[in-house]
Formats: C-alpha cells, sequence, structure tokens
C-alpha cells in the first residue's frame, strides 16, 4: 500500500501541489511566529548583555519609589570595601519622558523604538558605551547621543537642542557621539546620556539619590563574598534574599514569582552579572513571549481553516479515484488497505509541505515584520533563528493536520464497492442525516461553550480554551449544518448573474449550486476567516460607538492634548492654564492599581478576591467643567488626598457608599485609606478610580500626563484658540492640539488600527481559503472534463467557458463570505454582551464594511479561479467529448 | 443497389460539407500515425450520409475536422463554402454554435440543465434568436412536450438521445454531425432515433453526417462512404443492410 500510495503521488503532482499549499502556508505562519520569537529573544538576549558589560554586581531596592533610596552615603561606603574597583551611581529616565527637538523642529516620535535618557557613566569599565567623537558630557547642560540616532535625526556636535521634558522645555548642547557595546546594537532606540546635574534636573532626580548602584571588582574578593558583604554593608540581614538566584533557563514567569512579601526586611537587591543579564532578558522575552503567543494563536487559526481545505480536497480527490478504488477493491485490496494508502499519501504530502513549509516561514517571517512595521508596530531587526523544536513542531503540526484532514475522505475511499470500477458514479449521495445531526449537536454543543466561556467561567486559561474548543466545535459545527444554506444561496447569488451573463451565468449559478456540499465544503473555510474578521469588525464599530457616545455625552471640554505616549509635561498644561484665552485645563495621568476591598456578592463579602481597576489622577478643581462623569453622589471637587471618586461599578463590586473606605495598594506595599466621597455613573475618557495627583505619585513614577483637556472661554473664536495651540505645538512638537471632535477621531482611529492588525492577521487564513477554492475548482474542472467539451463543441467559446468557472468561484465565495459574514455578526454580539457595560455597552455593525468584506471576498475568489478557469478554456474538445 | 468504384463523386445539390486534400497525422517519428490520407470528399445539402470503417479507420478523425473540433495537418475542411483552416480558434467556436449541430454516442447533455435548456443551448450561448415556430416543431417531432422541464438525469437513455438530436436541429444547422448516436441505446429505441433523423432529413431538409459501424444504422441514409486506413476506400448509395456488409467484409479484406 506504501507503494501505491507513492505512485498516487507521483501521478498527481500538479493536483497535490495545490493541496499542499493550504499546509504549506499554515505551516509556513506557525514557523514564522516562532523564527520571529526566537530571533527577537536573540536580538534582545544580546542587548541584555551588552547592558551590563563591565558591571560585575548591580545594588538595586526593591522599589524605585523606596522610602530609603540609595544615596552617596552608600556609595562612599561601597567604594571602600575590599574587593570593590569602582562603584558609581547611576539614573535614568522614563522611556520618552526627554525627547529632543531635532533640527528639523519636530520630536523623533514615540511609535517606535523608545527613547532612553541616562546620567553619562564616568568610569569606562562600568560605561556601557564607547565614545566615539567628541567629548563626554560631563559639564552642565551637555549631551551626547548614540551614532545612529544622530546620523538619522540630523543632530550635530557642537549645537546646543531644546528638549521636551517632564519639567519643562530645556536645552543641552551635543558634545559627542557614542556608540552602544560594539556595533550599537540599541535595536532602534534612541540613547541619550547628560551630565549629571542635567541629568538630576530633567529626571527631576533629588541631589544625593541613585536609581542604583554599579560596581566594578578588583578580583581580590570572590564575587559570591563580596555580594554578601555588599549587600550587609547596605543594611541587609546578613544571609538574607539578598542574593536571588535567578535562573536564566526559565523564562518571564520567574520574576513575576518575586514577590515583595518574600524580601522581608531586606534593603537592596545585589544581584551578579549573569543575573542582571538573565532578569534584563527575561523582561524583554515575556513581551517577545506575548507577542509569538498572539501570532501562533493567528497561525494555529490558519492551520485550522487548512483542515477543511485539505479535507475537502481529498474527498473530492477519493470521489474522482471511484473507479480506481474499485479496482484495488475488486481484485481483492481490503478496506483497510484502501483506508491505509489514503492516510499513508496524506502522510507523505504532510511532511513534504511541511519541509517547505518551513523555508516559506522564514519568508514569512520577515514579511510579517514588514507587514507590522507597515500596521505601525515596528519590529527591531532580528536574526532567523531555525531552532531544532522549530522544525521538529513544524513537521509534527504540518504533518498531523494533514493526516487528521484526511482520516474522513480515508473511511470514505474504503467504503467503496468493487462495484464502482465498472459503474464509475462519480457524484455520491450522501447520508445526509447524520451529517445535520452530527453538525447540530457540534453547533450547539460549540455555541454552548462559547457562552460559558464567556459570561461564566472566570479564570483566564480556562476561558481562553473555553473559547478555543468551542470556536473550533461551532465552526465545525456550521460547515457540516452549512450544505442546508449553500444550495438555496448559490441560486440566489447566481440570478442576477444569469440575466448578466446570460447562459455562462445560469451554467456558474447551476454548477456552484449542483453539488451544495461540496459549496459548502469549499467555502466553509471562507466562512471561519470572514466570520472571525466581521467579528473584529463588529467589535470595532460597537467600541468606536461608544467612545461617540462617551465624547458626546461626556467630554465637555473644547480641547483634548494628545500624544503618541504619555508625556504632556506640566510645564504645557500650566502654560494653558496661564492663558486667559482658556477658562479650564487639566492633565490627566492614567495607571493600574490593587484594591484591597473585599468584593460583595449579593451583599455578602468574597474572602480573599482583590483585583485591579483602572486609576485617573486630575485637577479636581476642574474636573467636572471638564468632564460630565454623571456624578450620583458627593462631587468630584470634593476628592483630596485622603479621598476618592469612584464609579458605579466600583460600588457595586465592593459594596461602598459615600464616606465608605476604599483601601489602595501603593507602590511601596503600604495600602493607603481613602474615603469615597463621589461616586459616578461615566468613566468619559478617565477611570473607574479618581485620585489626586499626589496620591497618583506613590503608586507610579510617571512624571507627566497621559493627555489633557481644556476648555475656552466663550468669547475666544474657535480660529484664536487655534492659533493658540499652534504658538504652543512649535515648543511641544510631541503634542498634538485637537478639537473634541479630531480627538474622537484619533481615539476611534485606534480602533481601526487594531482591527486593521487584526483583519491583516487573520489574512493568512482567507488566503488560504482561497488556495482552496482555487484548488476545488481545478479538481471540478477536471471533473467535468466531458461536460465542459460538450459545452465547446455545441459552440461554448473559450471566454465564455473561463467566464463560467470564474463566476461559479465567485458564488462559492460569495456564499462562503455571506455565512462568515452572519455567522461575525452573531459572535460580535456575544462578544459584546459579554463584556461588562461599564466597558462597553453599545452594539453597532458595520454594515458598509461588511459589505465590502464579503464583495472583496467575492472578487478574491473569482481571482483565484483564473487557473483553472483558463485550464477550462483550454481543454480538448476531443479528448473531452471522446468515448470513455 | 451496386457498389460504385468512385471515391470522389459530387454529389447532387450544393455541397454542405468537404474535405480536399485531408490528411492528418498524429506524433512524429516512428510514432507517427496517418490518420487521414488525403481524403476528398464532399457532402452534399439534404442528404444523410454515412461514414464506415473499421476501428482506427479514420472515420472518427474525418468527422472531427469536418466538423471543426480537430484541425487538419494539411488539406482543408469546408463548411458549406468555408475553409475551416482559415478560422480563428473564436470562429471555429461560432461556426460550430451556428452552423453545425452535434450528437454524440454519450454524454450528449449538461446535467444542471433541463431538456428544453440544453435544446437551446447552442443558441442561449450565442445571441442568437430561436425560431420558436420551428423549435415548437422540433420538439413535437421528437416527442418531447412533456419531458421538457426534466433534468437530464430524469430522461432514458432514448429520451436523452432525442433531446440531443432536437439540440442539434434546433439552430437548422448547415450539418448535423452525429458520431455513433445509437451506439449506446437498445435497438428498438436506437430505430426510433434513427427514423428520426431520417425524417429531419427527409421533411426538413437536414443534412446529415453520421459516423457509425452499425450497417443497420447505416442502412437508414443516402449513402455510405467506407474508410480504411485513413483513405476512403469505397462508397454506396441507397445502401442496405446486406449490401454494407458486404461491403464491410470487402473492405476488411482489401
Amino acid at each position: 500500500m506504501f507503494r501505491l500510495a507513492v505512485k498516487n503521488l507521483a501521478a498527481n503532482a500538479v493536483r497535490l501541489a495545490l493541496t499542499a499549499l493550504a499546509i504549506v502556508l499554515g505551516v509556513g505562519f506557525v514557523v514564522s511566529s516562532f523564527v520571529l520569537r526566537d530571533g527577537l529573544k536573540d536580538s534582545f538576549a544580546g542587548l541584555s548583555e551588552e547592558i551590563v558589560q563591565g558591571t560585575d554586581l548591580l545594588v538595586t531596592t526593591f522599589d524605585a519609589d523606596s522610602d530609603d533610596p540609595l544615596t552617596d552615603t552608600d556609595l562612599a561606603l561601597l567604594n571602600d570595601l575590599d574587593g570593590v574597583r569602582v562603584a558609581e551611581g547611576s539614573l535614568s529616565g522614563f522611556d520618552n519622558s526627554i525627547q529632543p527637538i531635532k533640527p528639523d523642529g519636530t520630536t523623533i516620535g514615540t511609535n517606535g523604538p523608545p527613547q532612553i535618557a541616562f546620567a553619562w557613566t564616568v568610569d569606562e569599565v562600568l560605561n556601557p558605551t564607547t565614545l566615539v567623537a567628541g567629548r563626554p558630557p560631563t559639564n552642565p547642560m551637555e549631551w551626547a547621543i548614540d551614532i545612529d540616532a544622530a546620523a538619522k535625526h540630523g543632530f550635530v556636535e557642537g549645537e546646543t537642542y531644546e528638549f521636551v521634558t517632564p519639567v519643562g522645555n530645556r536645552s543641552a548642547t551635543l558634545v559627542g557621539t557614542f556608540r552602544f557595546g560594539e556595533d550599537n546594537t540599541t535595536n532602534g532606540a534612541t540613547l541619550m546620556a547628560f551630565d549629571l546635574q542635567t541629568a538630576r534636573e530633567f529626571f527631576s532626580s533629588p541631589a544625593g539619590e541613585w536609581d542604583d548602584i554599579s560596581i566594578s571588582i578588583d578580583g581580590t574578593v570572590p564575587v559570591p563574598e563580596l555580594q554578601e558583604t555588599v549587600a550587609v554593608t547596605l543594611g541587609n540581614e546578613p544571609g538574607s534574599t539578598s542574593r536571588v538566584d535567578f535562573d536564566p533557563d526559565v523564562d518571564g514567569a520567574e520574576i513575576e514569582s518575586f514577590d515583595l512579601d518574600d524580601v522581608g526586611t531586606d534593603r537592596v537587591l545585589v544581584q551578579n552579572q549573569a543575573d542582571v543579564a538573565a532578569e534584563t532578558a527575561a523582561q524583554f522575552n515575556a513581551g517577545i513571549d506575548l507577542f509569538g503567543w498572539v501570532l501562533l494563536g493567528f497561525a494555529l487559526i490558519s492551520l485550522f481553516v487548512s483542515i477543511f481545505i485539505i479535507a475537502n480536497t481529498f474527498s473530492i480527490v477519493v470521489g474522482q479515484r471511484i473507479r480506481e478504488l474499485g479496482l484495488l477493491r475488486a481484485i481483492g485490496a481490503t478496506p483497510a488497505q484502501i483506508r491505509r494508502s489514503v492516510i499513508i499519501e496524506s502522510f507523505l504530502i504532510g511532511l513534504a509541505a511541511s519541509v517547505v513549509g518551513i523555508g516559506a516561514g522564514i519568508g514569512l517571517a520577515y514579511g510579517l515584520s514588514a507587514l507590522l512595521g507597515v500596521l505601525g508596530i515596528p519590529l527591531p531587526p532580528f536574526d532567523i533563528i531555525l531552532s531544532p523544536l522549530t522544525i521538529i513542531v513544524a513537521l509534527a503540526i504540518g504533518t498531523v493536520v494533514t493526516v487528521i484532514s484526511s482520516l474522513l475522505p480515508a473511511v470514505a475511499a474504503s467504503r467503496t464497492s468493487p462495484i464502482a470500477a465498472i459503474s464509475g458514479s462519480i457524484e455520491t449521495t450522501e447520508k445526509s442525516a447524520r451529517r445535520y445531526i452530527f453538525g447540530g449537536i457540534f453547533t450547539l454543543g460549540g455555541a454552548g461553550l462559547l457562552g460559558l466561556a464567556l459570561f461564566v467561567f472566570g479564570g483566564t486559561s480556562s476561558t481562553l480554551t473555553g473559547l478555543g474548543v468551542g470556536a473550533a466545535a461551532l465552526f465545525v459545527g456550521l460547515t457540516l449544518l452549512s450544505p442546508l444554506a449553500a444550495g438555496p444561496l448559490s441560486r440566489g447569488l447566481g440570478l442576477p448573474l444569469e440575466t448578466a451573463l446570460a447562459k455562462p451565468g445560469q451554467l456558474a449559478k447551476e454548477n456552484a449550486a449542483r453539488n451544495p456540499r461540496r459549496t459548502a465544503s469549499t467555502a466553509s473555510a471562507l466562512m471561519i476567516g470572514l466570520s472571525l474578521v466581521s467579528m473584529a469588525l463588529v467589535l470595532g464599530a460597537s467600541i468606536k460607538k461608544e467612545i461617540k457616545q462617551t465624547f458626546e455625552a461626556g467630554l465637555q471640554a473644547d480641547y483634548i492634548v494628545n500624544t503618541q505616549a504619555f508625556d504632556i509635561p506640566d510645564e504645557a498644561i500650566q502654560r494653558i492654564d496661564d492663558d486667559p484665552m482658556f477658562t479650564a485645563v487639566t492633565g490627566v495621568r492614567l495607571w493600574g492599581v490593587d484594591l484591597e476591598n473585599e468584593v460583595v456578592v449579593d451583599g455578602e463579602p468574597v474572602d480573599g478576591e482583590t483585583s485591579g481597576t483602572g486609576v485617573a489622577a486630575l485637577d479636581f478643581s476642574v474636573a467636572e467643567q471638564l468632564f460630565n462623569v454623571g456624578t450620583t453622589d458627593g462631587s468630584l471637587s470634593a476628592i483630596d488626598n485622603d479621598s476618592v471618586g469612584i464609579d458605579d461599578s466600583l460600588a457595586d463590586r465592593y459594596g461602598l457608599g459615600l464616606g465608605d473606605t476604599v483601601r489602595m495598594v501603593l507602590d511601596n506595599g503600604d495600602v493607603a485609606e481613602l474615603e469615597v466621597v463621589a461616586i459616578f455613573t461615566e468613566e468619559v475618557l478617565l477611570a473607574p478610580l479618581l485620585v489626586t495627583v499626589d496620591r497618583y505619585e506613590q503608586i507610579s513614577d510617571q512624571p507627566t500626563s497621559d493627555f489633557a483637556a481644556a476648555l475656552k472661554a466663550d468669547s475666544v473664536s474657535t480660529a484664536d484658540a487655534d492659533a493658540r495651540f499652534a504658538e504652543l505645538g512649535e515648543d511641544y512638537p510631541n503634542l498634538e492640539f485637537q478639537s473634541a471632535a479630531e480627538a474622537r477621531e484619533t481615539f476611534s482611529g485606534f480602533v481601526d488600527d487594531f482591527t486593521s492588525l487584526l483583519s491583516a492577521l487573520l489574512g493568512l487564513a482567507i488566503l488560504i481559503a482561497l488556495v482552496g477554492i482555487a484548488n476545488t475548482m481545478a479538481l471540478s474542472v477536471f471533473e467535468r472534463t466531458r461536460e465542459i467539451g460538450l459545452l465547446r463543441a455545441v459552440g461554448m467559446t473559450r471566454r465564455q467557458s473561463r467566464r463560467m468557472i470564474r463566476w461559479e468561484a465567485a458564488i462559492i465565495s460569495a456564499v462562503g463570505a455571506i455565512l462568515g459574514a452572519a455567522i461575525g455578526l452573531g459572535l460580535g454580539a456575544l462578544l459584546v454582551a459579554a463584556i461588562p457595560d461599564d466597558i462597553l455597552s453599545t452594539f453597532s455593525v458595520p454594515w458598509a464594511r461588511i459589505a465590502i468584506l464579503v464583495l472583496i471576498a467575492s472578487v478574491a475568489g473569482l481571482i483565484s479561479a483564473l487557473l483553472p478557469a483558463f485550464r477550462a478554456s483550454r481543454l480538448n474538445v476531443l479528448d473531452a467529448i471522446s468515448t470513455n | 443497389m451496386a457498389i460504385t468504384e468512385t471515391t470522389n463523386q459530387v454529389a447532387t445539390g450544393p455541397m454542405a460539407a468537404g474535405t480536399r486534400g485531408a490528411t492528418k497525422i498524429y506524433g512524429d517519428g516512428d510514432t507517427q500515425v496517418v490518420a487521414l490520407n488525403e481524403v476528398d470528399c464532399s457532402f452534399a445539402a439534404g442528404q444523410f450520409t454515412a461514414i464506415m470503417g473499421p476501428s482506427g479507420s479514420g472515420k472518427s478523425t474525418l468527422m472531427h475536422c469536418l466538423a471543426g473540433l480537430d484541425r487538419l495537418s494539411s488539406g482543408d475542411a469546408y463548411i458549406g463554402s468555408t475553409a475551416l483552416s482559415q478560422l480563428s480558434e473564436k470562429d471555429l467556436t461560432i461556426l460550430r454554435r451556428t452552423k453545425i449541430g452535434f450528437v454524440f454516442q454519450a454524454f450528449n447533455l449538461v446535467p444542471t440543465l433541463t431538456a428544453l435548456e440544453n435544446i437551446t443551448l447552442p443558441a442561449d450561448l450565442g445571441k442568437g434568436s430561436i425560431d420558436q415556430a420551428y423549435l415548437d416543431q422540433v420538439i413535437k417531432a421528437v416527442g418531447l412536450e412533456h419531458r421538457l422541464g426534466h433534468r437530464p438525469s430524469e430522461l432514458s437513455g432514448g429520451q436523452q438521445q432525442r433531446v440531443a438530436v432536437a439540440r442539434a436541429l434546433s439552430s437548422r444547422p448547415d450539418v448535423i454531425f452525429a458520431d455513433e448516436p445509437t451506439g449506446n441505446l437498445d435497438s428498438q429505441t436506437g430505430g426510433e432515433i434513427l427514423d428520426f433523423m431520417r425524417r429531419a432529413v427527409t421533411d426538413f431538409g437536414q443534412t446529415i453526417v453520421m459516423v457509425t459501424h452499425d450497417p443497420v444504422a447505416a442502412s437508414y441514409t443516402d449513402r455510405a462512404l467506407f474508410l480504411n486506413d485513413g483513405r476512403i476506400v469505397n462508397e454506396m448509395h441507397e445502401p442496405d443492410t446486406d449490401s454494407i456488409l458486404a461491403a464491410v467484409r470487402a473492405a476488411a479484406q482489401s
């Protein structure tokens, strides 16, 4: 049977190439997700090592906002220790908080890699950078920049540049350029070093305090011993958890298990070089892993779609080979042997396609990287790393998926009666009832599981599993049921074609409708792909509607100051505040925070459940002028450092009313008890929990605002206000001053970007679906050789025959697209219903977009059939009509 | 009816179709097969002609080349006065649609179309108008009035062939080519089809060229051409079954 399977493969090379293409693409996507992940990890691992090169020991406090920071006194103590060659304090700014204004008057922008500012490290060994030109920034108001950023953005040594900083606009003179590590591998980030005085000013860093201390050893004391001495010298208990033994083999997760509670009374953390590098890498890796998982998720969707394509191809091929199979049966092959030959064939295709898929995946990794760049998520440069694990997973997943796809067709093949060798009937009659019963069970079961996952399950992993399995079952079920709709839908869709394209149109319609099961199976992959895209569109449209309502009902401000990052300096807000043209302005800082209040269900506290919430800090003296949050009790203006405002969802969750206490966990581990003085219903652009800026500084070290809102005086014209903002924009090129309507568009734009990203990632699944349609059309053309030959003989032109095939594909695609859009609407409605009302309470269907989507899919289906149509038109009429 | 010696007797009436020096060679070198060797023939309008010959004699090739389904290696085939070698693929298709009717041995009908749609298919593929009165007459003659809405799978083999003949007639082609039209039918049903084709010639003045190896079928025709090894070896007028059998035997021995 093995030899038979191989011969079958060899005899049908083209057909198999098409079948394999679906697998190649699916496996390629999986491989590219691994390749990208591994490449990025490698790239950042190199970065992590270069960051700590020269630092033998790194001293940090357990928390950046510690009440007990590292000081000059600590530094002096360390420099006196035996074994320490030199210890130097370091300071760095919040990423993107220091933005130089380029010679062209703009900032670099915060949409790409970060802009990282730090104080120049004097010791050459400890300094991870090396001066390339000029001199080090050691005098006040001096800075240096990495060579690539200098060249890219046009910064010239000797010139003085202005910076947007959290403390306002400042200037400094560029005195030198440096490289980071050997090749300035910054992964696209801009590195800026400032002299200590300037750094302290820009970063608002108090004199005599340090973020952390780097130590270079002289080698006279063994590192572990010195590590302990350093920890004890700085106030840790001897033998305490001064050293965290970080296992570099364990990714990201390790960091999270590192809990403040375990630290006890320790003041500092002292890590050796390897641990620091590993921890840094792990922090990068956690992000890269998440990115990898998301990509893998989409890759699996593509593979899932491929299963339908391949299964469909196999069953058509088995149908076409029925004579041959019947002959095999007649001469004594057992059903098991037939079954095996089909499965072996699929195994070999799967294996071969997976090998090709690995190659495709490498190309796709670059393609994805470019695509993400276009969609506003630029990836740093990376090397292609094809790990053995990637290869094994790719081969296994591609082969298994193909074999699974072939199982049902293999069983069908094994049931071939020997008489089929003679009768050779191709169009098989199926047992419909059983198919539809199973279809119904899968559909209901899948929908039920989705419902449970969305509305009942609590945990993240059980919810995700429920969603995945539920969606898969739902799609299988709907695919089984879809022939019920495919026939009537094909006829309905084909009706206009009959008028527009006359006979070829009618034949296209009849061909699409003649075998609803095949049409449905062919369309199923497109149906799944489009249902996911339209679900995303429904979600996006609903969020946009919510944004619109929020802006219309909740925002009273005339202007919003927007930025790509949370980098609005207070100085800029102050300048608006000082201007008599504006009657009210506030910056808004956003963050997340944990509450220690007990969750209340039906009036009863639930033990042990704490949870996080979003928090916003702003100026409450003007808040009610700018935001209409629908205050039901108390007043926002009553919020001070010992009180908070909460929205009704928090009030419900914790059973809180006016005068009750919110227990908010601060960054240093303390819990602040704050009185509820306002309860409101609408977040608008704020958050469920409102605190003062002073309180906010205890939970976040973010020195700037995320956005700002302003109200102009009635007497001031829009043109005058716009002109004033244009002036401000010259000083703060990182900011955008927008009218409320413009700001709404910006927010809606984020949603559009997100749905575009989702659609693009689902694009490959749709591409696979189109390959499937092309494949089926090619097989159908082959199967209908005689029919097409007859049509040609009695006078159908080549052009008409091409048209007939193309439009059949278009109808099949439209069937899939319409069913998919309908399912997507249902899923979108389910998802919107599942999202809590305080986050998303509106439902909106983007009819026009979905209609365009269906249209595009249909046209794409038509295009996918160009080749089969061409082949049909080139059929040798004689071969087609000659008997036998 | 006597066997005549002529191989190229011009038929009475204007020529509906014919060939001049028709040669068809398949393959090349050692595998070269001469399917037609300098064949000259002509088919008069309003005549029912049988092309006979053993398997491999070239009779199907001759028909395919006459009908514009295949191209000659040299020489030319004519429909009326049109030389087929001068026509593009598209013009050939249109010629098939408008000037030629086909009846094949099997698989004559498009399974997704009804009997009526199959009959009017050539006209529908073009933008040609249908002569409704003539169509009704044809449909009535083949006795399909009550089967018009049926699909081929709902028709018997004989009914399917009748639909095929009706389709061939419906566009009033210059010539109908029939390739073993009764090959898949029992003798009684086959006889009905042949009767009908005979009447189409006699009553409607239709020209029919039929490829067959069945002497009974050939006996319905006005004239029989015998092919062997790619040449016309014999010709008969008003043939009957016995004389054809004799001619077939003679041809086989030649």
